[in-house]
């Protein structure tokens, strides 16, 4: 399950996510993820837009899920991407790969 | 920063995100993977033993079938069942339970001699120990290993595994071999080929799991059945046409049953070499300035060695056997040679028998395979705890025994570990087990004595062994 939703205020897309992210289901959220992010981005020309993507909940993450919060840290500058809540196996999993650093992971 | 650097790291940026994704899966996700590897690889196993026969130009395809039934049948029912994932083991007398985690990516090489089935093999057992593998393979059959590794990752990414879990180098050369030997995210190198091979992936500065080479030395004694030592012989030794490094390379016996044994090998098909022939067969297949066996009879049948060498056993030899005296670097046939020629050296009685083994065995061979034919235990014991091998085969096929499932309830693996003589870390034929780090948690069991005692007086230098031991052992 995958939510976007955008905070005019301090300019951030935030999404929620919970279960498993799975092939599929981060196929299917690339596109809508970045199609938000150039929306967001309009809004507010000169500002930086800042993502965070909330794992409460997020069971388990695909190598492709993966690929879009890099590509994501990529598009809007990395000290303006960040992970919050991720259990335990995710932060592993995040360190294992060496991106918890790049991804603002906690 | 090389183009050869830039795909090793590339590969490597994969592989650390495949392995990430693997430790995220239980045991039976990790099964289901391995269930449904072992299935694809199976079923592609005359496919892809015709390929290999025929891109290298070694060996028998019916052969490299069974060696590729070897690499996945028998491999996966050594590790079905076997625990790879989270808790493996707990033992509530001592306290430990220990808990496995995969070790990361795993570089795999692999041999010209035996390609799709160690592929095969190699993606089993890295799989069901949720480690991503890159191959390297050989020159002389890449086509091969790329199409064993297609299919299996095929099936690996429809059972669920994390992409990227199995590569393949882009092109097999020494440098971008070594690049990624030497990368520091690679975790282990499964280093299964020749010596230099095998000694530049333990010097890369990574951990490696190596094979050594094999000189395996076969002692028919006295005690043994004869016939069924000679038949169980050839049928090693021209397996895949001795491809197979576990496979013998010298038969040693006493003079007193000497003529029973060549007279046996005769009846069975085999063709003693006289002086002149066997000066011709040394001479195409080893390579004395370099001191290694002749890359042109490996793997080749006895007819295209005859014609090679200018020699006309009878129609139908199936190994060429040429009698030595002497064993040492400068007689070549006392080396390995993984081609259907086999040395033969009478002994004047047993004792001299196993010392001709040792000296065969520490040619070139040590910590490999050693191999036995006897009805005597007691012969059985002494050739055993005299040879340095991390297989010692007794009335058994050294090569069909040696990779295990077989013969013997040994894992069945295409790796097989030297030991320290042959410079490799474990004697073991390597498996799964042997990919995985174990964790040890280890509950509050405390140990009395040492907690009982007063270990100020272990400053005490007036007091010696005897005082201590005596106190710390007081009353238990």
């Amino acid at each position: 399950m995958t939510n976007l939703n955008y905070s005019i205020d301090i300019h951030q897309l935030n999404g929620d996510f919970e279960g498993k992210l799975d092939t599929v289901i981060s196929q299917e959220f690339q596109p809508v993820l970045e199609l938000e992010i150039e929306k967001c981005k309009a809004r507010k020309p000169n500002n930086n837009l800042k993502i965070c993507f909330n794992f409460q909940g997020v069971e388990f993450i695909t190598s492709t899920f993966i690929r879009i919060c890099v590509a994501s840290a990529k598009t809007v500058g990395k000290e303006n991407f960040s992970i919050v809540n991720t259990n335990p196996l995710i932060k592993k999993t995040l360190k294992i790969a060496g991106l918890d650093e790049e991804l603002n992971a906690s | 920063m090389s183009d050869y650097k830039k795909i090793a790291d590339e590969l490597l940026g994969k592989a650390i995100l495949a392995g990430a994704m693997f430790h995220q899966f239980n045991q039976e996700q990790t099964d289901h993977i391995v269930d449904k590897v072992f299935e694809a690889g199976f079923n592609a196993r005359v496919r892809l033993a015709k390929m290999a026969a025929e891109e290298s130009g070694l060996g028998l395809w019916q052969h490299k079938v069974i060696k590729n039934v070897v690499g996945t049948q028998l491999v996966y029912d050594s590790i079905k069942h076997e625990k790879t994932a989270g808790v493996i083991s707990i033992d509530h007398k001592s306290g430990i339970m220990e808990i496995a985690q995969p070790i990361g990516p795993i570089f795999g090489i692999i041999p010209i001699t035996n390609p799709t089935s160690t592929v095969l093999f190699k993606i089993l057992i890295s799989l069901k120990s949720r480690n991503p593998i890159i191959f390297s393979v050989p020159r002389r059959a890449p086509e091969c290993c790329r199409k064993a590794v297609e299919i299996c990752y095929e099936a690996a990414l429809k059972a669920g595994a994390p992409e990227d879990c199995i590569q393949i180098l882009p092109e097999t050369n020494r440098e971008l071999t070594h690049e990624v030997m030497v990368h520091p995210k690679l975790s282990l190198i499964l280093a299964t080929g020749g010596t230099g091979l095998v000694h530049a992936a333990y010097s890369s500065g990574n951990p490696a799991l190596g094979v050594g080479p094999g000189n395996v030395p076969i002692l028919i004694d006295s005690s043994a059945d004869i016939p069924f030592a000679v038949e169980n012989i050839i049928n090693s030794k021209t397996f895949d046409n001795g491809t197979v490094c576990a496979s013998e390379q010298s038969v040693v016996c006493e003079k007193a049953i000497a003529a029973r044994v060549v007279a046996e090998f005769e009846h069975q098909g085999c063709y003693f070499l006289n002086k002149d022939e066997t000066a011709k067969i040394e001479a195409i297949a080893f390579n004395q300035e370099k001191g290694v066996m002749s890359a042109d009879v490996v793997g080749q049948p006895v007819t295209k060695i005859a014609k090679m060498s200018g020699i006309d056993p009878p129609e139908g030899t199936k190994i060429l056997i040429a009698k030595q005296e002497h064993i040492g670097i400068e007689y070549s046939l006392s080396q390995e040679i993984l081609a259907p020629i086999l040395a033969f050296y009478e002994a004047p009685d047993y004792q001299s028998a196993i010392k001709e083994c040792i000296d065969l065995n520490y040619l070139g061979g040590v910590g490999h395979t050693a191999g036995i034919y006897a009805n005597d235990e007691e012969r059985i014991l002494e050739f055993s705890k005299i040879m340095n091998a991390g297989r010692i085969m007794v009335n058994t096929p050294s090569v069909q025994g040696a990779v295990g499932g077989i013969f013997n309830i040994l894992p069945t693996s295409l790796t097989l570990g030297c030991g320290t003589g042959g410079k490799n870390i474990t004697t073991e034929n390597v498996t799964a087990h042997n990919l995985i780090n174990i964790q040890r948690v280890c509950r509050r069991k405390v140990n009395e004595k040492w907690f009982n005692f007063d270990q100020s007086k272990y400053m005490d230098e007036s007091l010696d062994i005897n005082d201590i031991l005596k106190e710390y052992n007081s009353n238990y």
